[in-house]
């Protein structure tokens, strides 16, 4: 048991300690994840011992007498994660399993976990001793511990045959056939694995779809048209993620065990002049201690402070928008260096906790419905116009060019207006792709209202206001987590805003968005979308510790409150008031 | 609901599809007919006369056939000039004629609005003091509530906290963003630093009062569960402060035993703080400065002890700028201040600091001898005119004398039990003289 209970724990850790609050969590667990927790974390010799270790401790404790036996790990008296969840694992590992032309049937799906689970192959169908209500219930748990923790929850069941053997399959990013496809393409051109290793997540999402959709699986495929920019995002990382794991292997690279830093693009502007500038936005895996490290840009010496979430504070490193970076990483075991590519256009939005703050960042993609600036080359004008003159895409007043930077502008408050883009003949492909949203994009975003402490809550009394878009006709529905009672449903056409009722009780919600031509009603209507949030009780709220370096500083004396302390510090006195 | 297209045989792709776009956006129908196709060139062959089809999606009601155009949507073509085929088809049909040409009508509902986001109000340093002078009784549990979020939150910056205090509607009664968070530096709740316009909550701290040394109350983060002092110690109170302005004073016997053990200690702060702030041209000197303001492309307005007006009297040169020392705003586009600054043309720095703390040193620059202070020696009360309110730092000391923010009569800010000593001390500081209230008319 003591063995299950640390794969438990591992497995949950690895799935969720890089995922930002309110962001969706995936219990994706592959062949590889289960190698790479065994090796790093639980201390074994080699991979495939490992994944045979947690197999052999799923057995030992999830069967009793050639049963599934999941009693000891349902009685969950403390308000850790699931004690089942690695069991969960198990199935999302038989999924992972199912071939890419695989007829989605239960009995594919059953064949698979029984081979993992060990059961005689000479039967069919679901596991002795494991039902479907039993199943449903562990997902239903698992979701809830999910946004109780302030996740958004992403197993849902099917419809028909497949309503429970969905759960798993949702949770698969990358399933085997996909990662074999994947590293058959990224390996078929000379020196296209080192080259992709520097993209970002939106790069690589983009020049598959264009250059290699038709040789991409179902799921794959599937993944990169779905409505749901959170799981492209997911698919994103997990393909940048295999893509440095495949480079590390052919180059005899060591790859880093708690998962790859990202860079983006930071736009702050100077409180007097207004003049933008702009400054690399580096993020780290949660496991990084990013304190002890320091980036180095010539002669300067950067140290790493968490800003953010997973962002680091921006950095001032020189000549950023016009050269590619590789920066060398000092203090840090598990990274040696950070790429920050030399692009010929970003994407910044507000920053979605702070959006009155005049800056932006690539905090994520921009949002259907949500404006963003467009920094680019002179080149990308052209395009922009084009696009503009039909209707597609629109922005404020005219390009405004970089101070300091030649051929750099700003297109400010750009807005996608149309997902009509097919008679379009692309003239700067990378960025008509990136401009061009899904066909079946759904756009949420949340304003107003009182902001809780954490992401993605709110104070009661003061619920935000919902600001969805979509091509074409959905329902959105609201339920407090944990039951299936629609408290509110919307037809939404086009762009649509809804403030929630003030008097919204204190819990845990789902905004989900089903198809329009779906009961949205009706329990088993699949989400196209789903966003948690909170209405925090004021009862609840907690002193929390303040910025220790913001004081008054006064000749010899510091002064916080009413604390006064003695102090030698002179630099600041721009605190001195 | 179920979709169903409808052939339509034309001429001419582009002018044909925005004219149904146009008239599906106009009238509204896009609810009706969500998306166009188009037929694709077929090896360059086409139909005579360069005929092509359309074919307009319908989303049928559940009781409408799915055989036969229906007679409203021939008449709204027939209506646009078209000829329509009489049946219906489905997706799976035209499939292969229309490959990735679906045209959304619905996309095109999509408003193009400005973010339109306001600047964001001024600040502690862009902003005089000013305060509820109109007496009404503001409802401070929306200050408590305020203070709470911003313990829990910890820390942040200016457009969150501006954010909060416009949800609370804080700010629709009386005071600005930078009224409240002046109010809550005071009571030593809160931190704010200028340079970056970012807060802190302060330490919990308990403080005692400088006339009546065994009464504490508390300064610092607090949350909802800090009520419960008033319920469980013996003589703890929570009071309103004048006028509701503030987070509501809640205070308690200094020798209490039960205080909560995150609690530190401070003893009289607003002595220890009295006795360690600088006289007022210290002050001065160590502000932060501007480093060579532009002053082109805006206006420079100077502040003559009642008023801002325009200035032309300093100018930039090589080596930095020529004109009178004083305090001086700078107007950016449309008006909107962009700085202040005190000049010492001297020492050609342009200091910064809250603006109610500039006005003062300008005051003390120009009128030193006509600023005064009231002592009320019956109470320990001490009156300054609201025109000559102190910089934020010494009049935290003020404030941290009692646990009260002051309250306006006739134009004097009246602090409530100052005493004698820290009033003479801070005013020896700032250089003004102290009278007594049987001296003052």
């Amino acid at each position: 048991m003591t063995a299950y209970l640390d794969w438990n724990h591992e497995i949950v850790h690895a799935v969720t300690a890089d995922v930002e609050q309110g962001s969706p969590v995936y219990l994706d667990v592959n062949e590889e994840r289960i190698r790479r927790i065994g090796v790093y974390r639980l201390r074994h010799r080699d991979g495939d011992e490992s994944v045979d270790a947690f197999l052999a401790a799923v057995r030992e404790s999830c069967l009793r007498f050639h049963r599934v036996d999941l009693s000891s790990l349902l009685d969950q008296n403390t308000k850790g994660p699931p004690k089942f969840a690695g069991f969960l694992a198990t199935l999302v590992l038989a999924a992972y399993d199912m071939e890419d032309d695989e007829v989605v049937a239960a009995n594919n799906f059953f064949f698979r976990l029984r081979r993992r689970l060990g059961f005689s192959l000479q039967d069919q169908g679901r596991p002795e001793g494991f039902g479907q209500q039993q199943e449903e219930f562990m997902w239903e748990i698992w979701n809830e511990w999910v946004v109780a923790n302030r996740w958004t929850p992403t197993a849902y069941p099917g419809q028909g045959a497949t309503r429970y053997i969905n759960y798993a399959r949702s949770q698969t990013l990358l399933r085997s056939a996909d990662r074999n496809t994947l590293a058959r393409v990224y390996r078929s051109r000379p020196n296209l694995l080192a080259e992709a290793r520097r993209w970002d997540q939106s790069t690589h999402l983009n020049w598959l779809a264009r250059h290699e959709s038709h040789g991409l699986t179902a799921n794959l495929r599937a993944i990169l048209d779905s409505p749901d920019p959170d799981r492209r995002n997911a698919l994103g990382r997990a393909v940048a993620d295999l893509v440095a794991d495949l480079d590390a292997h052919d180059t005899g690279r060591r790859s880093s065990v708690a998962g790859q830093p990202r860079s983006g693009l930071y736009r702050s502007v100077h409180p007097l002049t207004g003049a933008p500038r702009f400054l690399a936005f580096l993020q780290f895996p949660a496991d990084i201690p990013v304190e002890r490290g320091a980036v180095v840009s010539g002669a300067t010496r950067f140290s790493l402070e968490r800003f953010k979430g997973l962002w680091t504070r921006p950095l001032p490193v020189p000549d950023l928008l016009t050269q590619v970076h590789t920066l060398p990483i000092e203090g840090l075991a598990e990274i040696n260096e950070i790429s920050i590519p030399a692009r010929e256009h970003w994407m910044l939005v507000r920053d979605p906790d702070d959006p009155l703050r005049g800056d932006y960042a690539t905090w994520r993609d921009p949002e259907l419905g949500e404006n963003f600036v467009l920094l680019g080359r002179g080149k990308c004008a052209e395009q922009l116009a084009i696009l503009k003159e039909e209707g597609l895409l629109q922005w404020v007043g005219h390009p405004v060019p970089v101070p300091g930077i030649s051929d750099w502008f700003e297109w400010r408050d750009c807005k996608v207006l149309s997902p009509s883009w097919g008679h379009i003949n692309p003239i700067f492909p990378e960025l008509f792709d990136e401009l061009r949203p899904s066909r079946f994009a759904i756009g949420i975003n949340f304003l107003g209202g009182l902001p809780g402490p954490f992401r993605s809550s709110w104070m009661h009394g003061h619920p935000p206001t919902i600001r969805a878009a979509v091509f074409g006709r959905h329902w959105m529905r609201i339920r407090r987590a944990g039951t299936k009672e629609s408290l509110l449903t919307e037809l939404l056409v086009g762009e649509h805003e809804l403030a929630l009722p003030s008097e919204l009780d204190a819990g845990d919600y789902l905004l989900e968005v089903v198809a329009g031509d779906q009961d949205p009603v009706v329990d088993g209507a699949i989400p196209l979308r789903v966003r948690s949030f909170h209405i925090l009780a004021w009862e609840t709220l907690t002193p929390g510790q303040g910025d220790r370096d913001l004081v008054t500083v006064g000749p010899g004396f510091e002064i916080r409150g009413a604390e006064i302390s003695v102090s030698d510090r002179a630099g600041d006195k721009g605190a001195s008031r | 609901m179920t979709r169903r297209y409808i052939c339509i045989p034309t001429v001419g792709l582009e002018k044909n599809l925005d004219l149904i776009r146009s008239h599906v956006r106009s009238e509204h129908l896009a609810h009706r007919y969500p998306v166009v196709r188009y037929e694709r060139p077929q090896g360059g062959r086409r139909r005579g006369a360069g005929e092509i089809y359309l074919f307009l999606g319908v989303d049928l009601a559940p009781q409408e056939g799915t055989e036969l155009a229906p007679a409203q949507d021939r008449a709204f073509l027939k209506r646009l000039g078209f000829r329509v085929l009489p049946n219906l088809l489905d997706g799976a049909q035209i499939k292969t004629m229309t490959a990735r040409s679906e045209i959304s009508t619905e996309g095109f509902w999509f408003r193009f609005n400005e973010t339109q986001i306001p600047p964001p109000p001024p600040t502690l340093e862009q902003e005089e003091a000013g305060d509820n002078q109109t007496g009404t009784l503001l409802d401070d549990s929306r200050f408590d509530q305020l203070l709470w979020w911003l313990s829990a939150r910890g820390h942040g910056s200016w457009s969150e906290l501006v954010s909060a205090i416009e949800a609370l509607g804080l700010c629709a009664d009386y005071c600005s963003p930078a009224g409240v968070m002046r109010n809550l530096v005071l009571l030593g709740h809160v931190e704010s630093r200028t340079n970056d316009s970012r807060w802190s909550v302060a330490p919990r701290c308990s403080v005692t009062c400088v006339l009546d040394d065994e009464v504490s109350f508390l300064t610092g983060a607090r949350g909802p569960s800090d009520e419960l002092i008033v319920s469980d110690i013996a003589g703890a109170s929570r009071s309103t402060q004048p006028n509701g302005a503030g987070p509501a004073r809640i205070a308690f016997p200094a020798d209490t035993s039960s205080m909560p053990d995150d609690l530190a200690p401070v003893g009289r702060a607003a002595l220890a703080l009295a006795y360690l702030m600088p006289t007022i041209s210290d002050w001065i000197s160590r502000l932060s400065e501007i480093h060579r303001p532009d002053l082109g492309g805006g206006t420079l307005q100077r502040f003559d002890g009642r008023t801002w007006e325009p200035d032309s009297s300093v100018r930039e040169t090589d080596t930095g700028y020529d004109g009178p020392s004083g305090l001086y705003r700078f107007l950016g586009e449309g008006n909107r201040t962009l700085w202040h600054a005190l000049y010492d043309s001297e020492r050609q720095r342009w200091n910064r600091a809250d603006l109610t703390g500039l006005k003062f040193a300008a005051l003390t620059l120009e009128a030193h001898d006509r600023l005064r202070v009231t002592l009320d020696p019956s109470t320990g009360d001490l009156l300054i005119p609201v025109a000559q309110r102190w910089p934020l730092i010494y009049e935290r000391a003020l404030v941290l004398a009692s646990g009260w923010l002051p309250a306006y009569s006739d134009g004097y800010l009246r602090y409530c039990r100052v005493g004698e000593l820290l009033a003479r001390k801070l005013a020896d500081r700032l250089g003004i003289a102290v009278v007594e209230a049987t001296d003052h008319v």
